[in-house]
């Protein structure tokens, strides 16, 4: 053994080890900023950024930071501007917990935080609650909001916008009983619309769901699931899943000569220009959706995302519904901050003084984009608009309705 | 090798985990250093080392398993998922205390362990690695489809904090007082194992199955032994991550983290106890630094797409450990003795 040569070794690493130990204490020490009392709010935003929907969270923080500086352009919060501290969870919730601990050793203390998976919803529902944060999501799931707590959805949850999708075929097809095939993602999210409360809706309102079949998220055709959805008498077929799932059952309803002896439908969050982009001519699906449409061009929300999207310079990707709903949810926090600092004054922001104004919450429609209400109940929004993909345009078919909530 | 000087007398001697006056002043040193620790760190910090403790008692298990009695498992992460289920089951569903429910939640995935431990005896290598990979598929695909109204399907279980009289522990100090204790009380145990008889039989095993046959181990059982008290200790670990994370769901085990458990163990250093501990250390630390640099560079850079960090760590965290295994492949450990070889020995080189 060379001596020399392994005390060199050892030394090296003992100082690799000393590095990281001194760079994970300067974690704790440095990240995040810490700003003084209050030269600006600070919102933590946790995300997966680095997992298979890196791309999509993305699409979230860009939709979230394109809305911030409209709302700083306007004056932030009463003069004071609006900080996203962006940090990624790599999917893992140890990773998600980790990150919590360190927004809450932020000073000041934010009020509120927003975890954009569902999943970390989930893990860490009863932690918000304990540290008495405010979790503001996207998309929010029953188990991550009920019973109601510290966190709130700003859209209309996807079991109660396939009870909608249902009232709405039921209307169509009156008198008629129309016979619905169900064809989801076999995940949680994509499971979410068979639970029993949302099989019992559908039923209760006549619908005759015939047949129910899975496919997972990889995988690269759905015809036989299609067949047997056709077999047993569809006419009608509803699916739970985004981007490549309705363009996959698309493609191969067409390739199965099926797509237009059948009517489609989706989730609201799922209608976008990437779902019709990846389907060949997804003409006439149609969806409920909680968020307005890019192509509603007389609307003044979507006018102002549509000039923060040009002035970004954002890319076609990022022309999606959930940048939408972001757009929505930054609007919501400014208006919020802005109510609690009315009813608290600027040393009142806390969670608790912040959830009792978001329970306050009535018909917040960002500019047209959407309509929210909460209550001490309601953690989630409960309206939403049809849509039909027509001509290469996303355009609404009736007005804003109210979704029952499937509880 | 013994530092010089120390010769043992008689076989407690030989066995003694601790041997001379240093080697217990630096144990105990080092112990009152890890139980302070809370009084020097922050919670962000305390509830990594939390994570990080909990990782360790899974690699543990899998070393006696794969490191020293040569059965690969790629399935330890659904071990550590029957824990947690179990371990949650019996404090929400039965109503048992954590401190009950988590050595029996070691005994549930223990026996889980030794179902899957069967084929061993018919197979081996890349063929046992699919059985236990088997493991990995199976277990999740149970607990999401049967009894839902038990497991709670899809939606998980939410689980509580475990609770010393009424009082309950829920901040990650004091579950920093829960779950180091177990840690070190393990990291005992399995040392004490690999160093007595069925260590030695383990090793036996792993290096001639035929030889350690006909020296009369019998190989069967000692294989079954090293698959229960792997999935042992998965199922304490099981128990200590869902009580801390106070959720289980099958979703977040997953096969990456059976990969990633081998990746520390190797790292780590193939049949070293060391290994189990410096291993999950330093591929975890590693992770947290290159994750603290990425959003360092992702708040200094504002106008950079906030994956772009998170991507170029995963690249940066992958090209790290290419390199170790091509320069250290025999592991931390290996360096660790190297060094402890080097101290022993100066000033004489051989």
């Amino acid at each position: 053994m060379n001596l020399r040569k392994a005390k060199l070794s050892v030394a090296l690493t003992v100082l690799v080890t000393v590095i990281a130990i001194v760079g994970v204490s300067c974690a704790k020490t440095e990240a995040p900023p810490t700003p003084a009392k209050w030269d600006k709010i600070l919102i933590p935003v946790a995300a997966n950024l680095s997992g298979p929907y890196g791309a999509q969270s993305q699409v979230v923080i860009n939709g979230l930071t394109d809305c911030l500086g409209y709302v700083n352009e306007q004056g932030g919060v009463k003069g004071v501007p609006l900080e996203f501290v962006i940090r990624d969870t790599a999917g893992k919730p140890d990773n998600a917990m980790t990150l919590l601990t360190e927004f809450l050793a932020m000073k000041p203390r934010p009020a509120l935080v927003s975890f954009l998976d569902s999943q970390d919803g989930v893990s860490l529902k009863q932690r918000f609650i304990e540290e008495k944060t405010i979790n503001m999501m996207g998309i929010g799931s029953g188990p991550g909001l009920y019973p109601a707590g510290y966190t709130f959805a700003i859209s209309t949850e996807n079991g109660d916008l396939f009870g909608a999708f249902c009232e709405y075929i039921v209307e169509k097809e009156a008198p008629k009983k129309p016979k619905l095939g169900i064809l989801t993602w076999d995940n949680v999210f994509g499971k979410v619309i068979l639970e029993q409360r949302c099989l019992d809706y559908a039923k209760s309102k006549g619908v005759d769901i015939v047949s129910t079949q899975l496919f997972n998220v990889m995988d690269t055709t759905v015809a036989d699931q299609l067949k047997k959805l056709k077999d047993s008498g569809a006419e009608w077929v509803y699916t739970n899943t985004l981007l490549i799932g309705p363009a996959r059952i698309n493609n191969d309803a067409i390739t199965l000569g099926i797509q237009d002896k059948m009517k489609w439908g989706l989730v609201g969050t799922g209608i976008s220009y990437n779902t019709m982009g990846l389907g060949k001519g997804m003409e006439g699906w149609i969806g409920p959706s909680p968020w307005a449409s890019w192509d509603e061009t007389n609307n003044q929300g979507i006018q102002v995302m549509r000039q923060q999207f040009e002035k970004n310079k954002r890319e076609d990707f990022d022309k999606q519904n959930v940048y939408c709903g972001a757009f929505i949810a930054a609007l919501l926090m400014k208006q919020t901050f802005e109510k609690v600092v009315d009813k608290y004054g600027w040393d009142g922001i806390t969670g608790p003084n912040v959830l009792a104004v978001l329970e306050e919450t009535k018909d917040f429609d960002a500019m047209g984009m959407t309509k929210i209400s909460f209550s001490k109940e309601m953690r989630h929004g409960l309206f939403y608009k049809m849509y039909e993909m027509k001509q290469g345009k996303i355009l609404p078919l009736t007005d804003w309705r109210q979704a029952t909530h499937l509880k | 090798m013994q530092p010089c000087g120390t010769f043992s007398s008689d076989y407690a001697q030989d066995m003694a985990i601790i041997r001379t006056r240093t080697q217990w002043v630096l144990a105990i040193a080092g112990l009152i250093v890890l139980f302070t620790l809370p009084l020097y760190c922050n919670d962000p910090i305390l509830s990594r080392i939390n994570s990080l403790a909990i990782m360790i008692v899974a690699v543990l298990g899998l070393m006696i398993l794969t490191g020293y009695a040569g059965q690969i498992n790629l399935g330890q992460a659904a071990f550590v998922c029957v824990g947690a289920y179990s371990s949650a089951l019996m404090v929400t569903r039965l109503g048992l205390s954590f401190w009950v429910a988590m050595p029996l939640s070691g005994v549930s995935a223990g026996v889980v362990g030794l179902i899957f431990g069967l084929p061993s005896l018919r197979v081996k290598g890349f063929y046992l690695a699919m059985t236990t990979l088997a493991a990995q598929f199976i277990i999740p695909t149970l607990i999401a489809h049967v009894r839902t109204d038990i497991t709670g399907g899809g939606n998980g279980l939410i689980v509580p904090p475990p609770y010393l009289g009424k009082e309950p522990l829920n901040t990650q100090t004091e579950m920093f007082f829960v779950i180091i204790p177990v840690v070190v009380i393990l990291t005992f145990v399995a040392k004490s194992l690999v160093r007595g008889p069925i260590g030695r039989s383990f090793v036996a095993i792993r290096d001639n199955e035929l030889a350690a046959e006909s020296m009369g181990i019998n190989v069967f059982r000692y294989k079954l032994l090293a698959f229960f008290i792997c999935s042992f200790f998965a199922g304490i670990s099981g128990s200590l991550w869902a009580h801390w994370l106070r959720l289980v769901h099958y979703d977040l085990l997953t096969i990456m983290e059976s990969v990633w458990y081998l990746g520390m163990m190797i790292i780590g250093g193939m049949g070293s106890i060391t290994g189990a501990i410096i291993g999950p250390i330093f591929v975890y630390g590693l992770d947290q630094v290159l994750t603290w640099v990425a959003h360092a560079a992702g708040d200094m850079f504002a106008g950079v797409p906030a994956t772009l960090p998170a991507a170029i760590r995963l690249v940066v965290f992958g090209i790290i450990i290419i390199l170790f295994l091509a320069f250290e492949p025999r592991g931390l450990n290996h360096r660790w003795e190297v060094f402890k070889a080097a101290y022993r020995l100066t000033p004489f080189s051989y």
